[in-house]
């Protein structure tokens, strides 16, 4: 297995509808943050750390449209992605789940460009991801249905980075090869 | 070697990708592209492993936390994808050829598009169901997945720190020793 890290510079545009929206679906309030740096994932403030009902992702999938109508931008089924945050417990500051697409199910384990906007989210106070776990350090801690992983921030010469890793397995085969 | 139009032109298209905002490599990163171009001999001489015998190798490779497998195709050497929209369709080519071998290879399919020094341009393409996103234009576990295919498996990439462009997103790797 191979590691790499990544250091990903903050981008200053991320935010095209401020720190976060409410979003009132029927008889239900939401409080939802759009990143669009570096994947646009529309982050959802939620209440707990399991898999949003189908119930539950139907209202989650108008967040996520009033979104983009808010902000003006093209959807389609997987951008922006959907992710929903919660409150960590034990060593980990929040929990972070993300969808792959709407139609499909929630990502098995964890997207890193997710990470990364999460990441980019914790950066600015009033974000839903650092209402609920607090301002970015240079280490924290993050749940997710893959386990524990770590997202952190470096400051260097004025500009800000979102560093994370990523494994990569060992290598599988050339397509086609025995 | 490439007849000297033909690298021009791909010079040219890679000025023209930047200019779109598609590669946000830059100018004398598209310059040493074209003495890459230029001088495969010398780059075969360099990097014996490259895989030269396949007009465009391909490799699979998974990231710790990705759903599926990312086919990872190298594109360099064709100049006449090196025009974005025939890219992509090279792309949905092999995404096509290699889910008759296995279907969960039509999730996620990235292209080496150019390297020069530490930098290297990616393309991407999300697969869902049959059809591609054409919105999704980025996933850090493919692109990590194809820098390691680039530096461990067909050795045409130095192992360290390098900058990756895929659409408009950038970002530095490094790899944890």
């Amino acid at each position: 297995m191979a590691t790499w890290t990544g250091h990903y510079r903050l981008p200053h545009d991320a935010f095209p509808l401020g720190e976060h929206v409410e979003v009132a679906v029927a008889s239900n309030r939401y409080m939802a943050t759009l990143v669009n740096r570096p994947v646009p994932y529309t982050i959802v403030a939620w209440d707990t750390s399991t898999t949003p009902t189908p119930e539950q992702e139907a209202d989650l999938e108008q967040v996520r449209r009033a979104m983009c109508t808010l902000a003006n931008v093209e959807m389609s089924a997987s951008i922006p992605k959907l992710a929903v945050v919660s409150a960590g417990d034990g060593a980990a500051r929040l929990f972070f789940r993300g969808r792959l697409a709407q139609g499909k199910p929630w990502h098995p384990r964890v997207a890193s460009t997710g990470l990364l906007g999460l990441g980019v989210a914790l950066t600015r106070d009033g974000t839903t991801a650092a209402l609920v776990g607090g301002p970015l350090g240079s280490k924290m801690v993050v749940g997710t249905p893959a386990g524990l992983r770590v997202i952190g921030r470096e400051d260097h010469d004025g500009d800000t980075f979102i560093t994370l890793s990523v494994t990569i397995l060992p290598q599988i085969s050339a397509v086609g090869a025995p | 070697m490439h007849h000297p139009c033909v690298t021009n032109l791909a010079l040219e298209d890679h000025r023209a990708w930047s200019k779109s905002g598609a590669s946000t490599i830059g100018r004398d990163s598209a310059l040493m592209i074209a003495t890459l171009y230029t001088g495969l001999d010398e780059e075969k001489r360099r990097y014996p492993n490259t895989p030269t015998d396949q007009p465009c190798p391909s490799r699979v490779a998974q990231a710790q936390d990705g759903p599926a497998p990312t086919l990872v195709v190298d594109l360099r050497r064709q100049s006449q994808y090196l025009n974005r929209q025939d890219s992509l369709a090279e792309l949905e080519r092999q995404r096509a050829n290699a889910m008759q071998w296995d279907p969960r290879l039509g999730a996620k399919t990235i292209g080496v598009i150019a390297m020069a020094q530490s930098e290297v341009s990616l393309l991407f393409v999300q697969g869902l169901d049959d059809g591609v996103d054409p919105l999704s234009d980025a996933c850090l576990n493919s692109a990590a997945a194809a820098v390691d295919v680039a530096c461990d498996d067909w050795g045409v990439l130095p192992r360290g720190r390098v900058t990756v462009h895929m659409g408009d997103f950038t970002i530095d790797l490094e790899p944890v020793a």
